[in-house]
């Protein structure tokens, strides 16, 4: 048998594996992070047998505030609807956190779905990050309104997203379903073009936020 | 554009929502007992208010729920957003 | 090359530094920088700009901002050109170049002006009504003559950008009262947002002197203006934008913006972008849009040269321009005398105020008698004289609207008139709000507050300085305090009292002593050639409604909107109606308040990021081998592969032999997969499928129909139960995201009690399909833990294993009635199993194929495509799907309908297949079909044709259709005619042409 190739969704763009010459004025910074884990947890936040178990295996409780994310050890779990998480763990750690997890939920009325080939994931970084993404997203990604530990299925542009605000304002990690992945890459180098776009090599690591507690976002602009 | 506010996730602009028609629409219990006139009209008949109207919206690129929204059709002003027998938060699917 | 012989040698908001070349009409002038296209045609001289509409009556400016309703023009060259752009908003830079399409010398068109009493309102609905087919060479004939502008024939290869904002407090109009609202709001810390139009801010402060007797806080107007922007600019929560049009007031407090990036100076640099469209979602708005002079109404008022009183003092005041040398002076109110004190400080004659009202006095008065200029009371002009330029008035004294006693002949070269003050309502109503007309200032004026909106300026009638100041403080004060910002203590800017002010007298129409109909044109609105004497028309022959005389008279709707004409008109029609103006109203406002660019309509949703294409994990293996692509919605999916010059049917003839005969492969990633698990989800899904689910063994799949609830089908897939209660569904391509809609809609609103989840993972798994005898083959090769034997892997069944090395899911399960497997990987090793497939199988001579091959493989077999072959408005039994339908289930969605009278009934169009007479032709597909080709029209049509393709296997054509009735008709002759009037016969046979029994896909 042959070597197993792997394939990121965005393996046709020569940038997003290699990097670009970066211009000389740089107001963002992508870079793709393919290959993590990224796996779907189903269940029912009311149901303590769930979320034992669970907090059991990520060495933190699930967030049940809307639109926020948590942080255990190696581990991003991040509120997606009111029975649905998202884990971002390591792609080399996936397994092990896939099995950990079924073992622990094998009991209880959930769901631990695999889905680290279907998205992939793509971090904007810089002063002109926010803009960049306010171009194809009507979410309002202010500090104010989303702080980091915030986060959201949306749109941006016209392919649906997930967006964790890793540094208020200025880091954002966008989730992108793997068919779509190609057309949104290629509408946010177009849209990052206008502040100077530095496209990094791709690197397929985990960021941590460092959050300690999640805060609960203000869904008002006003102070 | 309409900005409507999910229960779960606070206000959203329109694009991420997609209308679910008319709200309360309860399924007959035993559809074989009805007579056609009677499965015609749950199956057809709408109200179609000028003023207040509860509808079903879903915040489809968000939090995939389905929710009530009492709407006016005259100056599109919403009323009020609920999640029929919503106990607590979290816990709606 | 002119000279700027009406610049004045000193005064204006431009760089005397710097000198821009322009050209106009093909001759190339020279303005300043800080001009606009029309302060530096002014300043040379150039009286006429363009010829109108209709009448192509010579025109000069008007106005000097949005307002302008005559220079209307093209700018720019080539793919970049943009038309209907107002000169008085063009902003001068090196090389521009503009234009206005109607010839300004002799003009052959200038006969509609003689021969005009045959060209009245209507005229064109009805001279070029009849014949009705002759209509669109009459239309190009009128736009051509017409001439407002082009669009470019080139493609615009500039960049154009959306940008979605968010604020607390969006201040539109950065006019004093704007400046103030911003200032107290952006204090308070709240997110702000400040746009203008204007290439500045200072809105009406620009067309003043800036003398200190108006001073702001001790500060001269433009030192004022100054320091306000500097201090908005230096707070972080604060944007401030000239160049940008608030044209659209939308629900829930959403505005739309237009910035100008780069027209301003000439276009944008590389990677710039050049127009960005702004949407905005405030938590709160002030309106603060100001106000436009309204023109008053007398004979031959379109003369260039008369304009309004208030672009005569921007012209003098914002761009050290003088329309003329010596000006008279129309009015109804105070406002003008500020005009003719401006004309006398520039060192311009002012030959006469003319005033319709009696004895003016106020301070304004006082300061013109003082000034010497006479005024001339109880009068009016009642009409002007020259032709390219006006040349003297004749007015009249004028006594309860009626025309007394002719007076002087007072020759001029300009005319400044006003009629009073008409505020920029515009985004107050459009999202419905209708405005309120206000007899003391003789205006509308925006109606109660929209939610989360509020006016302050001169928008509200707020006609002072001090008024405004203080209305825009409060108001941006009480905009963030709604929010729970703390607004900062002080006090509103501080400006002089205003001096004793006579109230407007509204006038709207000079009289004549003749019907309107006689003497000179009365000009409404310029753009459309609208006059008085239209609207008199109008009404005489019926109409009532301001909304039918705007369009009959086509008053108002010119691309500036009436801004100038409109209330004139309305207040004109109210009078021959013998009606006040609040009973006659306005006509709608509506967006855009000016033009917007296509441009950035479309932001950069242009090109190849029009659309999204979907594409899979082996894409560009497909590009590599010359797969040609079909869109299956959003999907990229291989039509065929055509090899070297093949054509297209010889390309699928063997793509589907080498399938029949030995393997193809087929990407199939990207039909819809959902995971379904919980503990009822064998009772879920029994109520979505219309058959059984919970008798299915694990391991097991199973194909199924979901209907609505009205019985149609809606979508099918197979099923696979990988647990008990745990299910993997698939859907159609373009149907995904709809089942899955349909599973949570059911399953949130109806049924919440059940235990389910539903997830989506269409994108998670690659799809193999591999298809032929010699299929089996190829996977034993592949799959070592796997046993692919007939009975250890039966039909309808699937395994986990490994295939090529990496975990797979494989499903014995066919769409060509060949044996057949569905690999399913994880899409990061889609392309590597692909390929191990492909190597898997040369030695078989396994032949990747597209759609198209796919399509016909299926047909041949009588396989369906919900929503090709089915659509919408079939059941099951429509189709001849009894079988699918669970005999013992007491409900599922959509079974009580099939029951229903018109459901069971005879009649129905049913499922059949078709053999065209003649074997050589395709029958396209969605031909209707008849019984009777000779019948006679409209011929009764007894279905219609929804496959259809040649088929290498059968030998001949074949379709797939629905006909009346046609499960009974089996060997009968339907007929379809064409377009072309040929008439294609064909018999009606079962819809299953290949392998009745099943055989070949259970070996």
């Amino acid at each position: 048998m042959s070597e197993i190739k792997i394939e990121s969704p965005l393996v046709d763009q020569v940038e997003a594996v290699r990097g670009n010459s970066a211009p000389a004025k740089v107001g963002v910074r992508m870079t793709e992070h393919p290959f993590l884990g990224q796996i779907v947890l189903r269940g029912k936040s009311s149901d303590t047998a769930f979320t034992a178990a669970c907090a059991g295996v990520l060495g933190c409780e699930v967030p049940t505030t809307p639109n926020t994310y948590a942080e255990g050890q190696g581990v991003v779990i991040a509120w997606m609807g009111p029975t649905e998480w998202l884990v971002l763990v390591d792609g080399e750690s996936t397994p092990a956190w896939l099995s950990a997890l079924r073992g622990a939920l094998a009991d209880v009325h959930a769901g631990v779905l695999d889905t680290s080939g279907g998205q992939t994931l793509i971090s904007l970084e810089g002063p002109a990050a926010l803009d960049v993404l306010a171009k194809g997203s009507t979410l309002d990604l202010h500090p104010r309104v989303a702080p980091t530990g915030f986060c959201t299925r949306s749109l941006l542009a016209k392919s649906a997203m997930f967006v964790r605000v890793v540094e208020a304002g200025q880091r954002f990690e966008i989730v992108v379903r793997r068919s779509f992945a190609d057309y949104l890459w290629q509408w946010l180098v177009d849209a990052g073009g206008e502040y100077g776009l530095a496209i990094q090599p791709a690197e397929s690591t985990l960021v941590l936020a460092g959050l300690q507690a999640s805060a609960p976002p203000k869904t008002a602009t006003g102070a | 554009m309409f900005q409507i506010d999910c229960p779960w996730c606070g206000p959203r602009d329109q694009q991420e929502f997609a209308y679910a028609g008319e709200a309360a629409i309860k399924r007959p219990e035993n559809p074989a007992s009805l007579s056609d006139a009677e499965w015609a009209d749950y199956l057809f008949m709408r109200t179609n208010p000028r003023g207040r109207h509860h509808e079903q919206w879903r915040h489809v690129h968000g939090c995939g729920q389905f929710f009530d929204v009492v709407r006016d059709t005259v100056t599109y002003r919403i009323e009020s957003v609920d999640v029929p027998g919503r106990p607590a938060l979290g816990d709606a699917s | 090359m002119s000279q700027q012989t009406h610049r004045l040698s000193q005064g204006g908001r431009i760089d005397r530094g710097r000198e821009i070349r322009f050209t106009f009409n093909g001759r190339e002038y020279t303005g300043y920088a800080g001009d606009t296209l029309a302060s530096a045609l002014l300043a040379n001289g150039v009286s006429v700009i363009g010829r109108s509409f209709k009448y192509h009556r010579p025109r000069g400016l008007v106005g000097a901002g949005p307002e302008e309703p005559n220079a209307i023009v093209q700018v720019g060259l080539g793919g970049q050109t943009r038309p209907d752009q107002r000169a008085t908003q063009v902003e001068l830079f090196d090389g521009l170049v503009a234009s206005t399409s109607a010839r300004l010398g002799f003009d052959p068109m200038g006969l509609n002006n003689t021969f005009s009493r045959m060209l009245p309102a209507g005229f064109y609905y009805k001279t070029f009504k009849w014949p009705a087919k002759s209509w669109p060479s009459y239309e190009k004939r009128i736009r051509q003559a017409a001439g407002l502008g082009y669009s470019p024939t080139e493609p615009d290869t500039d960049r154009y950008d959306h940008m979605n904002a968010h604020c607390d407090v969006l201040v539109v109009g950065g006019g004093p009262a704007g400046l103030a609202a911003a200032l107290r709001a952006g204090r308070a810390g709240a997110r702000v947002m400040l746009v203008d139009e204007n290439a500045e801010f200072g809105g009406s402060l620009l067309a003043e002197r800036d003398a200190q007797a108006n001073a702001i806080d001790d500060r001269s107007p433009h030192d004022w203006i100054a320091a306000s922007v500097a201090e908005l600019s230096a707070m972080q929560e604060v944007r401030v934008m000239t160049r940008t049009t608030a044209f659209g007031n939308y629900d829930h407090n959403f505005i739309g913006l237009m910035e100008d990036k780069a027209d301003y100076r000439g276009g944008p640099g590389a990677g710039e972008v050049r127009h960005r469209l702004w949407r905005v979602r405030a938590q709160r708005v002030v309106l603060a849009t100001g106000a436009l002079e309204r023109p008053l109404v007398f004979g031959n008022n379109d003369r260039p040269g008369i304009m309004t009183a208030s672009a005569v003092s921007t012209y003098l005041n914002r761009y050290g321009v003088a329309p003329g040398w010596r000006t008279v002076v129309f009015t109804n109110n105070d406002s003008a005398y500020q005009t003719a004190l401006d004309l006398k400080a520039a060192g311009r004659d002012v030959a006469a105020i003319v005033d319709i009202r009696t004895n003016p006095t106020g301070a304004l008065a006082d300061a013109a008698r003082e000034a010497g200029i006479p005024i001339h009371d109880s009068s009016a002009i009642i009409k002007a004289r020259g032709s390219r330029r006006v040349k003297s008035v004749q007015i009249a004294q004028v006594k309860y609207g009626q025309l007394a006693e002719e007076g002087d002949t007072i020759a001029c070269d300009v005319v400044a008139t006003s009629g009073g003050w008409s505020p920029v309502v515009h985004l107050h109503c459009h999202i419905g709000s209708k405005p309120q007309w206000d007899d003391e200032a003789a205006c509308f004026l925006p109606g109660p507050d929209n939610p989360g909106q509020s006016s302050a300026g001169s928008v509200t009638g707020a006609f002072s300085l001090r008024k405004a100041l203080s209305q825009g403080f409060e108001q941006g004060g009480a905009a963030v305090a709604e929010l729970g910002f703390e607004p900062t203590a002080g006090a509103a800017p501080s400006a002089p009292a205003p001096g004793t002010v006579m109230p407007i007298q509204p006038f709207w129409i000079a009289p004549t002593g003749k019907p309107l109909s006689r003497g000179p044109k009365q000009f409404v609105d310029y753009q459309n050639d609208t006059t008085a004497a239209d609207i008199a028309l109008a009404v005489r022959e019926g109409y009532e409604s301001v909304e039918h005389v705007k369009r009959y008279t086509a008053m108002g709707f010119g691309t500036d909107q009436g801004k100038l004409g409109n209330i004139n008109g309305m207040a004109i029609l109210a009078s021959l109606l013998d009606q006040s103006i609040p009973e006659t109203g306005t006509t709608t406002f509506r967006p855009a308040y000016t033009p917007v660019s296509f441009g950035s309509v479309a932001g950069r949703t242009a090109d190849h990021l029009f659309d999204p294409e979907r594409k899979t994990a082996m894409h560009d293996w497909h590009v590599q081998h010359g797969a040609l692509f079909e869109n299956v919605g959003q999907w990229k999916r291989p039509w065929y592969y055509p090899k070297d010059d093949e054509s297209m049917q010889a390309a699928l003839d063997r793509e589907c032999r080498s399938t029949r005969n030995g393997a193809g492969v087929l990407d199939a990633s990207t039909l819809g997969k959902i995971e379904v698990h919980g503990p009822d989800a064998n009772r879920f899904l029994d109520m979505i499928y219309t058959g059984g689910r919970r008798k299915m063994k694990t391991g097991t799949c199973r194909y199924g129909l979901m209907l609505h609830e009205d019985g149609m089908i809606f979508d099918d897939g197979v099923t696979a139960k990988l647990d008990e209660n745990h299910y993997y569904l698939t859907t159609t391509t373009g149907g995904a995201a709809g089942v899955l809609n349909w599973l949570e809609q059911w399953h949130q609103t109806e049924w919440p009690d059940m235990d389910v989840f539903f997830t989506f993972v269409t994108d998670q798994w690659a799809t193999v399909a591999v298809n032929g005898p010699k299929s089996r083959e190829i996977l034993q090769a592949l799959c070592d833990d796997i046993d692919f034997d007939r009975e250890a892997f039966a039909f309808m069944t699937f395994r986990e294993g490994t295939v090529a090395g990496v975990a797979a899911r494989v499903f014995r399960i066919s769409f060509t009635g060949e044996l057949a497997f569905e690999i399913n990987v994880d899409a990061n090793y889609g392309r590597h199993v692909w390929e191990a497939v492909m190597a898997a199988g040369a030695p078989h001579g396994i032949t990747p194929y597209g759609t198209e091959t796919m399509h016909i493989l299926r047909a041949e077999k009588g396989f369906i495509v919900a929503g090709q072959d089915t659509d919408g408005a079939v059941t099951p039994m429509d189709m001849g799907m009894h079988w699918a339908i669970g005999k013992k289930k007491d409900d599922f969605i959509g079974m009580r309908s099939l029951s229903r009278a018109d459901i069971v009934g005879e009649g129905r169009k049913q499922y059949v297949g078709l053999v065209p007479t003649d074997g050589s032709i395709v029958l396209p597909e969605g031909s209707q079909l008849v019984n009777d080709p000779e019948a006679a029209l409209p011929m009764p049509m007894v279905g219609h044709v929804s496959s259809s393709y040649h088929s290498d296997t059968l030998g001949h054509s074949f379709a797939l259709a629905v006909v009346e009735d046609g499960r009974s008709r089996h060997g009968e002759t339907v007929y379809s005619p064409q377009v072309d009037g040929s008439v294609i016969a064909a018999t009606i046979t079962d819809p299953v042409f290949y392998d009745r029994e099943g055989a070949r896909q259970n070996v």
